[in-house]
């Protein structure tokens, strides 16, 4: 027989111009989401010189000193304009709530929200890709049928909820976590954030096990495991086999799960007074300390925009097709 | 005999009733059997019971020895250790699925050495010593399949359908069996492959001196590549002799129709008066399309007269079935023009009615909606061509289905009782020409026989024309007045269907030709 086998093209232009096209369209909606973020606030009911002020009696010139301060009188595009002009060159300006740098009052709080999010993170992929495999493995299995319980009300309960009860639970009829608040120095931040991630690691936790389960389920019915079964290998090696082809929509449901997750911790930050961006975003958007809720979104943004590019590009890793397809080898 | 491996009373069922009926057979060391039947006639759940392979839901019964091991149906998994990589291993149909797809060729062949070695306790050298050495085995086991050993750095997806099922059988011998099953191990291949694959499969079974049991719906790939036929039909085994025997002299009248149902290039139709071409009803001219860098289609010219069944023959990729989609607009050339009854017939599905053109694809297990009665799917096909659901019996009459079937859904017909609901469908707007893409591709020789004729007779009785699109040139032969030879995108070969096929000119019409022929004599 005569084999033909076409070349592999080079791959490394490609990928740089498709990392490049994402990048682009990344920064596009980073720009759109700002002018949305900036126009809602703007639109949203409530008055900054109020906030500013309080009780305190004011005399119009008072008023006016603070509005000319704020460019509050300029026009929506200007004041646009001023922050766009002054973010790109890294400056977010001033948090009118605190009277400090944007960035410090970020920064000061980023700590805590990122711990909590890796934590309840990898305690939701390390507990639930492991039991969705061995459920699928044998399923309706007494392990299958008790995961699937405890991944119903994981699923069904939102996490406030869950963090309610695991306070009163672990903290208040038996003491063993504390009640609220992030903790000093690293091992007691730890200790601290073990009841929060919990609540927020249960919700992911199911969505991710009942996926890889139904996904594992479905390659474990597929040719290649008979083939590979009728070769001799063993169980472990075939079960290795189609978890290892069952990757990409694992991998993209544990990537949407992350974006969910930031969303979450704002609850969960909430309940448990925890000094992080949650509950930094909540009191900035009551209190219109445009800076603030500007740069936070926008960090939220750019955060979800990464972790999606690095998913897709996870694909190119998983998927030998997926590659040819996108970097024509 | 005591060697070889020896299957008593084997029985095999499901909730749906029994599969395999009390069957018994033997096989000789280095000697092979085949198995033929149609589909569902028990030959593959036979495979799959002796290797301990039934999918869940089915059982079975009997017993299995290898070379003196005896395994008692149903038996625990644990049973199956010694046997599976060692005593027999099973190779699947389809190449395009039995692999995976994220693992290189090279790492899937190492996978059967790593088993083999394990299984036979003969891994005690280091971990590293012991890849470096499994890797070395993988390119001898990919010379042995005449692949070059850059194949072992590459994944499934970049090889064809032939050079994964020989990475496939490279995969299957690397755990060195006593048993070789081959499941249907060509049938998803292009024929000028199947033959190759099946030669490769005898030598290699002659060289290791093994079993080996092959499977197969078709009577004629088997001779000279098995010493001895089973043939079995709904689960019970009707005939058994050696290869030259059975097929030369069949003792069994279900033997003896299936091996007139297979198409055979010695049967060609009588050649009909040449068609004037002012006649034509559909005329295809300079026609070009590009996906990308690949050139699909290149300067085609086909014309199809009223009431002619013409041809277009050609291997995967040659660009056949695109053609086709141009033809019904579901694909816009990039050059060339169509026309219909002399009209100018522009790309895209908006400048066609569906009483000009009608599809009928080839597997009649996707194109049905499963969620709809046959009746409904007719009835819908009607109303599209503005017709009243009051046809849908007189439409079952003329594919040959009675007027009951129209209240049961796809699930409980066979594939050839499909494919006639499918042809049905595609004459629901009466139209002028029924293009069939490759249409009985995926049917068992006697139904294939049936549709055919089938074919034949709407055309005699509707004066209906037909664009035929096979692979398979005996079936072409069968059933096409003229035909067009198709190879990378270009005509390369057309005129009188059996004038072509008696002598062919191009050479690689000369190629396939042989190629059709060897596999049938």
């Amino acid at each position: 027989m005569t084999v033909t086998i076409p070349a592999r093209p080079p791959w490394i232009a490609p990928l740089v111009r498709m990392i490049l096209l994402r990048v682009a369209g990344m920064v596009a909606i980073l720009l759109i989401i700002s002018m949305l973020v900036f126009g809602l606030l703007y639109l949203a009911p409530g008055d900054l010189v109020k906030n500013l002020i309080g009780n305190r009696p004011a005399s119009p010139e008072v008023i006016a000193a603070i509005r000319a301060q704020y460019h509050l009188d300029d026009p929506l595009s200007l004041q646009y304009w001023r922050w766009l002009t002054r973010a790109l060159i890294g400056d977010f300006g001033q948090s009118i709530r605190m009277q400090a740098p944007v960035i410090d009052v970020i920064a000061s709080r980023t700590g805590v929200t990122l711990a909590l999010c890796a934590l309840a993170f990898a305690l939701a992929v390390v507990v639930a890709v492991p039991l969705g495999v061995l459920s699928a493995v044998r399923p309706d299995g007494w392990l299958d049928r008790s995961v699937t319980a405890v991944s119903l009300v994981g699923l069904s309960a939102p996490s406030f909820a869950i963090g309610l009860l695991l306070l009163y639970a672990f903290a208040y009829y038996l003491p063993i976590f504390p009640v609220y608040g992030g903790g000093v120095g690293p091992i007691d931040t730890l200790y601290h954030l073990v009841l929060p991630s919990i609540a927020l690691a249960l919700g992911l936790g199911a969505i991710l096990m009942r996926l890889t389960r139904t996904t594992v389920l479905r390659e474990l019915d597929a040719d290649y495991i008979l083939f590979a079964r009728a070769r001799g290998m063993r169980e472990s090696r075939v079960n290795r086999l189609a978890l290892r082809n069952a990757a990409i929509p694992i991998t993209t449901s544990a990537g949407l799960v992350l974006t969910y997750l930031i969303g979450g911790t704002i609850l969960v930050e909430t309940i448990f007074a925890l000094p992080g961006l949650g509950t930094l975003l909540d009191s900035s958007v009551l209190y219109k300390d445009i800076g603030v809720v500007q740069a936070l979104t926008l960090m939220v943004a750019l955060l979800i925009a990464v972790i999606t590019l690095v998913v897709d590009l996870s694909y190119l890793l998983l998927d030998p097709r997926v590659r040819a397809k996108e970097l024509g080898r | 005999m005591s060697d070889g491996i020896r299957v008593e009373r084997l029985s095999v069922s499901s909730a749906a009733g029994i599969i395999v009926r009390d069957s018994s057979f033997e096989i000789e060391r280095g000697k092979s059997l085949a198995i033929i039947g149609e589909s569902g006639s028990g030959k593959s759940m036979t495979a799959k019971a002796i290797t301990g392979l039934l999918p869940g839901g089915v059982h079975a019964t009997g017993v299995v020895s290898y070379a003196g091991e005896r395994i008692e149906l149903p038996a625990e998994t644990a049973a199956w250790r010694s046997i599976r990589g060692i005593r027999a291993v099973l190779l699947l149909q389809d190449p395009f699925t039995s692999l995976s797809p994220v693992h290189r060729c090279g790492t899937q062949i190492r996978a059967s050495v790593l088993a083999r070695d394990e299984l036979r306790g003969t891994d005690k050298v280091g971990r590293r010593e012991r890849l470096q050495q499994a890797d070395a085995e993988v390119i001898d086991r990919l010379t042995e399949v005449s692949l070059p050993a850059r194949v072992a750095r590459m994944y499934p997806h970049e090889l064809s359908g032939g050079m994964r099922q020989r990475v496939a059988i490279a995969a299957a011998l690397a755990t060195e069996p006593d048993l070789l099953i081959a499941d249907e191990p060509t049938t998803a291949l292009d024929a000028s492959n199947q033959g190759e694959v099946l030669d490769l499969l005898r030598s290699l079974q002659l060289r290791h001196g093994m079993s080996m049991l092959l499977i197969s719906h078709d009577l004629g790939l088997v001779r000279g590549r098995a010493d001895e036929v089973l043939v079995m039909r709904d689960g019970e085994i009707l005939e058994r002799g050696t290869t030259a025997s059975v097929l030369s002299h069949p003792a069994h009248d279900y033997t003896r129709a299936l091996l007139d149902a297979s198409p055979s290039l010695d049967r060609l139709r009588p050649a009909e008066a040449a068609h004037d071409d002012t006649t034509a009803l559909l005329q295809v001219s300079g026609l070009g399309i590009s996906f990308g860098a690949h050139a699909a289609l290149i300067d085609v010219d086909v014309t199809v007269g009223r009431g002619e069944i013409v041809a277009i023959v050609g291997e995967s990729g040659s660009g056949k079935s695109t053609l086709a989609r141009c033809i019904a607009g579901l694909e816009r050339p990039d050059v060339g023009k169509l026309s219909f009854s002399g009209q100018l017939l522009p790309p895209g599905r908006r400048y066609r009615r569906p009483s000009q053109i009608q599809i009928v694809f080839q597997d009649p297990y996707s194109t049905l909606n499963p969620m709809m009665t046959v009746g409904q799917t007719l009835a819908e096909a009607l109303r599209a061509a503005g017709r009243g659901r009051g046809d849908v019996g007189p439409l079952l009459d003329t594919v040959g289905l009675d007027r009951d079937f129209a209240t049961r859904r796809p699930a409980r017909l066979s594939g050839g009782q499909r494919q006639r609901v499918a042809i049905a469908r595609a004459l629901a707007p009466q139209p002028e020409l029924l293009i069939c893409d490759e249409a009985v591709s995926a049917l068992d020789v006697s139904v294939q026989a049936q549709i055919l004729a089938l074919l034949g007779e709407l055309r005699e009785r509707l004066g209906i024309s037909i664009l035929f699109i096979s692979h398979d040139l005996a079936v072409v032969g069968e059933v096409s007045d003229r035909l067009y030879v198709m190879n990378h995108g270009r005509i390369v070969e057309h005129g009188n269907s059996g004038a072509v096929l008696a002598e062919p000119t191009h050479p690689y019409t000369q190629r396939l030709v042989a190629a059709a022929r060897r596999d049938q004599s």
